[in-house]
């Protein structure tokens, strides 16, 4: 099965560096990473608080440009692409703190996504459901407002909206942080299948050693570079 | 979907959405008052411009009229089509003398007039008109005539009446009798324009001895003096031996009331422009911190790959129904209180519109062009 799957360079960091300016002061949260991320596994990144795990992603994902080199999503810049359409069609991001729409129920949380890639309401409906129930949420939690849930299962809601998008890369920051061992796990064979099974790549910042054993390749860094 | 998202919007933040209603609603309420205040003082000015009479009588130097004047015949024309005073004045009223007529053997003294107005003795024993005429005759083409009764008896079958030319009689002119007034002493008042062109070439000289008019157009007032300045000095009594003539212009209450008028209109602009800037002010405050408050929303969905129209326009369609909301009840509350609403309320609501957008448009901007990561980590 592993074979079949393309090992296409998906996304590729070429020497990115980050830099917080503020008037004071200018923080230097990633420096000078280069990094190829392959479409079929699961990488973990790894390091202590304010390493600059979160910032990295946050710039594979788009929402930052790097300070200094580039970030490629199949061989194009995210300098020179719509990063609106990048965003949408190709990278879903988990948060450590969720970010549901207050105002939405469960259900439509899942759908929007797939709003706004105008997905068949029908198809997105179906798809929605299927990826709740792959974490562990049933028809019961569908109508219920993010409010009405716990943490873990808020997480739970963030990460079925996550796949539910279809985008080939999975940027998750700390997304087994709030359940338990049990939902971890059944979190991370989700994550293990898509990679492993439909070619995903998922990227997974992550203080849990459990989620870092069982990905395919663990990412050390330190003070913003990758030492590993 | 969307339109789902704005009226759960709209439902579940009822105060947000209420407290930016209430705030248009008292912005628009206030400019709309003080818009209307302005229109009103405005009218007022307007009318204050347009029917006051500002009255202008020709004196002598020192401002009297007692002597009676001689004024020569030559200023007539200067209020005559062409004339440098011809734009500035309106209602000229004119009354010259021109030494006599002779009417069989008798000596009749000659007037010319333009208006029964011109001569304080048809206010005491007014003109009767034949049939079919009246004061309008009097700035005719024609040459007609109002003699005293006693000269009735010369007025040949058809009407008219023939008159010779002094010294000797030896040329005479026809002039028309259109109406007589009681009197002992006899005269006759010639229509001012046709009996100066009979008379040219003789020996009768024109010579205005009342003048009066009024100014054209009031807010032209400082021109019009200018020009009649070229013409007459101010009369004043210290004016003694001047040979040249005055003018006396009754434009003192007219002036105070204009100046009143135009103070408080000034006032009122300065406040309402101020007013302009604090709705302004609030209202983008408001909207501001409405929208800061749903950063979050805002930034996950723009992490989405939400396209900025759908971003901007649900922001914006919020602010928009809210606004509405606030923009009737303020139209209405206006109507009941009977401030005029026309098409100065369109234009008061459009531009508070406007600013409401454009404020609505660049929280959105601060959000997304903010530091994102920051606030989706819930750090902010
Ligand atoms: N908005 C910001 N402005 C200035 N400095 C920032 C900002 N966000 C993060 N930093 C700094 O950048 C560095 C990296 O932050 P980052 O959030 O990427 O760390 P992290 O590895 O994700 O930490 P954690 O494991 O605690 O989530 C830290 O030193 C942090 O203080
Ligand atoms: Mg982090």
């Amino acid at each position: 099965m592993e074979q079949m799957i393309d090992r296409e360079k998906l996304l590729v960091a070429d020497r990115v560096t980050f830099a917080y300016k503020t008037r004071h002061q200018t923080v230097w949260a990633v420096r000078d990473v280069s990094y190829e991320f392959e479409a079929g596994k699961v990488y973990a990144i790894v390091g202590k608080s304010g390493c600059g795990k979160t910032t990295l992603i946050s710039t594979l994902a788009g929402l930052n440009l790097p300070s200094m080199g580039e970030v490629y999503y199949r061989g194009t810049s995210t300098y020179r692409m719509n990063r609106n359409h990048y965003r949408r069609d190709d990278i879903a991001v988990i948060y450590q703190n969720y970010n549901l729409f207050p105002l939405l129920t469960v259900l439509e949380n899942v759908l929007y996504p797939m709003e706004l890639q105008k997905k068949p309401k029908k198809d997105a409906v179906s798809i929605a459901k299927e990826k709740l129930l792959s974490v562990g949420l049933d028809g019961s939690y569908l109508g219920r407002l993010p409010a009405m849930l716990s943490g873990g299962e808020q997480q739970r809601v963030a990460i079925a909206r996550a796949l539910a998008g279809g985008q080939r890369i999975i940027l998750a920051d700390e997304p087994t942080g709030n359940l338990d061992s049990e939902n971890g796990d059944l979190v991370m064979k989700t994550f293990q299948r898509l990679a492993h099974e439909e070619g995903y790549c998922v990227i997974i910042v992550t203080h849990d050693p459990q989620i870092a054993d069982e990905s395919d390749i663990v990412i050390r860094m330190e003070s913003g570079r990758i030492v590993t | 979907m969307i339109l789902k998202y704005i009226l759960r919007s709209l439902r579940s933040r009822l105060w947000e959405a209420l407290s930016l209603a209430a705030t248009v609603f008292l912005c628009l309420v206030l400019l709309l008052a003080i818009h209307s205040t302005i229109a009103q003082r405005q009218a007022e000015l307007d009318g204050v411009y347009q029917n006051t009479e500002i009255a202008c009588v020709v004196t002598d130097a020192t401002g009297s009229t007692r002597n009676g004047l001689s004024i020569p015949a030559e200023y007539l024309s200067l209020f005559r089509e062409g004339g440098a005073l011809y734009d500035h004045v309106k209602g000229l009223v004119c009354h010259a003398t021109a030494s006599f007529l002779l009417l069989g053997e008798e000596r009749i003294p000659l007037h010319l007039l333009n208006t029964p107005d011109a001569v304080p003795l048809f206010a005491e024993t007014p003109i009767t008109y034949l049939d079919g005429y009246g004061d309008a005759d009097l700035v005719g083409e024609d040459a007609v005539a109002i003699i005293s009764e006693n000269l009735m008896p010369y007025i040949a079958a058809d009407g008219s009446l023939t008159l010779s030319l002094p010294p000797r009689g030896e040329r005479s002119i026809v002039v028309r009798v259109i109406g007589a007034y009681s009197s002992d002493t006899s005269a006759i008042y010639l229509s001012l324009d046709a009996g100066r062109k009979l008379l040219e070439g003789s020996v009768n000289k024109v010579t205005p001895s009342a003048l009066s008019f009024c100014v054209a157009d009031n807010r032209k007032l400082n021109e019009t003096k200018m020009a009649l300045g070229e013409y007459f000095i101010a009369a004043d009594p210290i004016n003694q031996g001047s040979s040249r003539f005055g003018l006396w212009m009754d434009d003192a209450s007219f002036v105070d009331t204009v100046m009143v008028l135009e103070r408080s209109i000034a006032l009122f602009v300065l406040f309402r422009t101020v007013l302009w800037v604090l709705a302004l002010c609030v209202c983008f405050l408001v909207i501001f911190l409405l929208i800061r408050r749903r950063r979050t929303e805002l930034a996950v969905m723009y992490s989405m790959g939400c396209s900025s129209v759908l971003l901007y326009g649900q922001v914006l369609c919020e602010v928009a129904i809210c606004f509405a909301i606030g923009a009737l009840v303020a139209l209405f509350a206006a109507a009941a209180a009977k401030v005029s609403v026309g098409g100065e309320a369109v234009r008061v609501v459009g531009i508070l519109l406007g600013g409401c957008l454009i404020g609505g448009v660049g929280s959105v901007t601060a959000v997304t062009s903010g530091d994102i990561m920051k606030i989706l980590k819930g750090k902010e």
